[in-house]
């Protein structure tokens, strides 16, 4: 069988891995025939179960391309830094075999991961962030008053160190909120419709790299890009500190979505809930495959912008049974479908006015950052910095960090190898001590 | 050797010498009266055909959405975007020579004013049609526009595009209007030589009742000086305003303070380039060559040198500022410019609108038409890809590695573009059919007085209705406007 190779950072060169459940005969429909390659012949049925790996295949070059429907494109944090022209510092070494994109005499990174090592969090926590706002606070604002939210204000936390990329978040949140499937087509031509998507992020070599996993959904900023620009208020923020979405208002100008610091707004190019209708051919397949669909959420027709809304419709739901019962909304009673779902518990959300709340406490821990929020946006997602246990110094630097070490008499530290260490077991549980792990908590 | 400035402004040589005030009724009034020739025929059967290239994508995406053109995750905006700000832009050169240069006297312009304001016109009509059909839904797009409605909902002001919405409407009400007034005398000169009934009715209403009554040019001449004043804030407001769409958000790239008088600059770069490119083919399908002479094309092709230079300085202030900030994504943005992806899209763009056009400080370069012709076109895909660079590369590599994108227009991107100039090409042939396509009352007044061969002074009292402005009326008059 002739499948297409895409060779990733870290994977042992012997080893391959390929999804089954492709390649499919005999059934029609958006997800039928033509579609991925079976592989099942390589699968070894024994009596009581299937033996899917321990395989021995030969594998031979069989040449040709095809284009792969990657979301993940971007592998390193790095940028180019064209014929060495970048005017920041030196921080570290280009991987070995990089690819054209992670190229550059001069390397460093983009202030978006904060990590750092137990050893040096234990020393000056201030040091993991990648951003100048811990150092130098936020640069002066545009925004003459803080909004005020004097009943919830919904906030997310999402752990760095807890999250291994299974994508389960982004199932949930798919179907639950009726996200559309759009194919293969469409994802190669950039349109994926993932409300909440995980950036991975290779550090380090190129033969055993570190693994950062940044779940990303909208963050329903406090100062919030994308409102500011909505030339007809579809997008805005209301009292509870949701970016919310008004789907019918929306004319489908598309300014939010380029205004978007983190590009987490998704446009429907067709009518996309069609194809979750089951719509082929230009025929209507409506019936049963509408049952799919979750009754709770609107689906969107074309032109219309879309994103995460927090699961607002649990919200409201969590709101209602509560003030029917005669009692405050309590903490824990209202989830998240990607909160829900996650089997890490990398994921809390809360009402941060609560002060009894998860998200509340961890809110107050010295690991939280946010993303981006060097730009102001008072982002209602907060990171917890990723602080592995090892012993090297961790390598990696933004050009605050490489700043900020250098005052500090640390050097720049060598961006391959960490030996042993660098497994993904160690990733969990990394946190300090003194900060409990994430995942052990407020469950 | 004469030095140059007095050379631009000796006015005898703007026009033919021996042009007299009757040639310029019977040239200008010649084509709407006469049908149309083989040649009008063919080009405008090639810019009908074009406008086909705009309706179907058009049409076809109104039933099924954005999805056949290029745009993407983060490119939101795409080859739409780029055409409307290429439009507006091309809009400004006509209410900069219309109204800009005739409060400063520059008498040059009265012989490309008329076809340079309906360049405006046209340009903004079509540039109008983009912001439409980008959007997504674009039957609601109506809702950008504050009207009371019944629940209640109400536009943004904080957006740009909102602004957009008022700038380029007021723009191009005014710049209908301010055309439409110098065409009222005009229209009254049709209207006395008109050869049936029919015409003539026809031009008396568009000429309102012209009589050409010394109080009819008083009136006249006071609204025009207003509305050269009201159109002169609008040059530069329009792109200033369509800038801050991209000033104001925060992608780097796009987040700049020079972009107001930068997108000025090449807006009026790109509009004296159509000029040039429409007046060249316009003065010979028509036999205009004693009234657009080499000497305006001259100065146009010194306009256009000018903003180059301006715009290549944006350019490098761009580039320097990006080193200076040490932000490190505007740093990226810059480097990824000239060496990215879209690299050849870059250096498409500095050739066409940095290095070209240098080729006019020869004078023998810029009086030869076919090389005027062939540069002036070379800016216009210049100034495209300009806007091309700023808005699509921008967008493809932002903030985040993990959501970088590449863009490249699809061929229903493509096709729109072309349909946008068979839009605008129609209009135009449209216009040089059936408009007087120079301002004749203009025209006369830079011509020899019949009695003392003086130019520009006091013949609107002895010529009723090829008079007009004299400076010497016109000086203690604006003076009471300010």
């Amino acid at each position: 069988m002739k499948v297409p190779a895409y060779i990733q950072p870290g994977a042992h060169k012997d080893v391959v891995s390929i999804g089954l459940g492709w390649g499919r005969t005999g059934i029609h429909g958006a997800l039928g025939e033509g579609i991925g390659v079976d592989v099942f012949p390589l699968v070894e049925a024994t009596r009581t179960s299937l033996v899917t790996s321990g395989r021995q295949v030969k594998i031979e070059k069989a040449g040709g391309r095809t284009k792969l429907a990657n979301i993940q494109g971007h592998n390193y944090l790095y940028v180019p830094s064209y014929a060495g022209m970048m005017v920041n510092k030196r921080v570290g070494e280009v991987p070995e075999g990089a690819s054209r994109n992670e190229q550059g005499t001069a390397v460093w990174e983009r202030p978006i991961i904060a990590e750092t090592t137990l050893n040096e969090w234990k020393e000056n926590p201030s040091k993991a962030y990648p951003n100048h706002v811990e150092q130098n606070g936020l640069p002066k604002s545009v925004w003459l008053h803080k909004h005020k939210y004097e009943g919830h204000h919904w906030g997310m936390i999402v752990d760095l160190n807890a999250c291994n990329g299974c994508n389960a978040c982004m199932v949930a949140c798919s179907v639950e909120n009726n996200v559309p499937v759009v194919g293969k087509a469409e994802v190669l031509k950039g349109r994926e419709m993932f409300w909440i998507r995980i950036d991975r992020y290779y550090r380090g070599d190129r033969e055993n790299p570190d693994f950062v996993q940044m779940p990303l959904m909208c963050n329903h900023c406090g100062n919030a890009p994308c409102e500011t620009v909505c030339p007809v208020m579809a997008t805005m923020h209301n009292d509870e500190g949701l970016n919310v979405m008004t789907y019918n208002r929306c004319v489908g100008t598309r300014y939010c979505a380029n205004n978007c610091p983190y590009k987490v707004r998704r446009f429907n190019f067709f009518q996309y809930s069609d194809f979750r209708m089951g719509r082929q051919d230009g025929r209507e397949r409506v019936s049963p495959l509408e049952l799919v669909l979750n009754p709770d959420v609107s689906t969107r027709t074309r032109g219309v912008m879309e994103k995460c809304t927090f699961c607002v419709h649990r919200i409201r739901a969590a709101k209602d049974k509560a003030r029917e019962e005669g009692s405050p909304l309590k903490d824990g009673e209202l989830q998240t479908a990607c909160q829900q779902t996650c089997p890490a518990k990398a994921i809390h959300f809360g009402d941060r006015n609560d002060p009894n709340s998860v998200v509340a406490k961890l809110w107050q821990d010295p690991r939280n950052y946010g993303l981006l929020e060097d730009l102001n946006t008072d982002p209602s997602v907060r990171y917890f910095a990723l602080v592995r246990n090892r012993d090297e110094a961790s390598p990696y630097r933004s050009m605050y960090q490489a700043h900020h070490v250098d005052h500090h008499g640390g050097g720049h530290g060598e961006a391959a190898g960490h030996g042993e260490s660098a497994s993904h077991e160690k990733k969990e549980g990394g946190a300090p001590a003194e900060h409990a792990p994430a995942n052990s908590r407020g469950h | 050797m004469k030095l140059m400035a007095q050379e631009q402004l000796d006015e005898k040589n703007l026009l033919s010498p021996s042009i007299r005030m009757e040639h310029v009724t019977q040239d200008v009034l010649a084509p709407m009266g006469r049908f149309p020739s083989a040649p009008w025929h063919i080009a405008f059967g090639i810019a009908q055909s074009m406008i086909l290239f705009f309706l179907v994508p058009v049409a076809y995406q109104m039933f099924i959405g954005l999805g056949k053109f290029g745009i993407m995750n983060p490119v939101g905006w795409g080859v739409y975007i780029v055409d409307f700000v290429f439009w507006v832009g091309i809009g400004h050169a006509g209410t900069l020579i219309s109204a800009i240069l005739f409060l400063f006297r520059q008498n040059w312009r009265t012989a490309i004013n008329r076809s340079a304001e309906a360049m405006t016109i046209f340009a903004v009509m079509v540039a109008g049609l983009f912001p439409l059909v980008h959007v997504g839904r674009t039957w609601v797009a109506y809702w950008l526009v504050p009207y009371p409605a019944e629940r209640m909902l109400w536009v943004n002001f904080r957006s740009p595009l909102l602004w957009d919405v008022f700038a380029v409407t007021t723009y191009f009400t005014v710049s209908l209007l301010f055309w439409y007034q110098g065409l009222i005398p005009d229209w009254a000169t049709a209207r006395d030589r008109a050869k049936n009934r029919f015409f003539r009715t026809l031009y008396s209403i568009l000429s309102f009742g012209w009589t050409g009554s010394t109080r009819d040019w008083n009136h006249y001449e006071r609204a025009y000086r207003q509305f050269a004043f009201l159109a002169t804030p609008l040059v530069l407001s329009v792109h200033s305003i369509v800038s801050f769409d991209f000033a104001v958000s925060l992608i780097p790239g796009w987040h700049t303070t020079i972009f107001p008088p930068y997108f000025v600059a090449g807006a009026v770069f790109s509009g004296f380039a159509m000029v040039v490119t429409l007046l060249v083919i316009m003065r010979k399908l028509y036999g205009l060559e004693h009234y657009i002479t080499m000497k305006h094309l001259e100065l146009m092709n010194q306009v256009i040198l000018a903003t180059s230079l301006i715009v290549g300085y944006s350019y490098a202030s761009e580039f320097y500022i990006a080193w200076y900030s040490n932000h490190e994504y505007e740093q990226f943005q810059f480097l990824d410019r000239p060496f990215g992806v879209y690299k050849y899209c870059f250096w498409t763009m500095i050739t066409c609108n940095v290095i070209i056009p240098q080729l006019f400080w020869s004078k023998k370069i810029r009086t030869s038409i076919p090389v005027m012709f062939v540069i002036s076109i070379f800016v216009n895909i210049g100034m495209w890809f300009e806007r091309f660079n700023i808005f699509i590369i921008s967008l493809h590599d932002d903030f985040l590695p993990a959501s970088w994108g590449t863009y490249w227009p699809t061929a229903w991107d493509i096709s729109v573009t072309i349909g946008s100039f068979g839009v605008f090409f129609t209009l135009f042939l449209v216009f040089s059919r059936v408009f007087p396509t120079l301002a004749m009352a203009e025209l006369k007044a830079t011509l020899p007085s019949p009695s003392n061969g003086s130019r520009l002074h006091a013949h609107s009292e002895s010529d009723d209705h090829h008079g007009v402005p004299g400076e010497k009326k016109q000086a203690p008059a604006l003076a009471e406007v300010h």
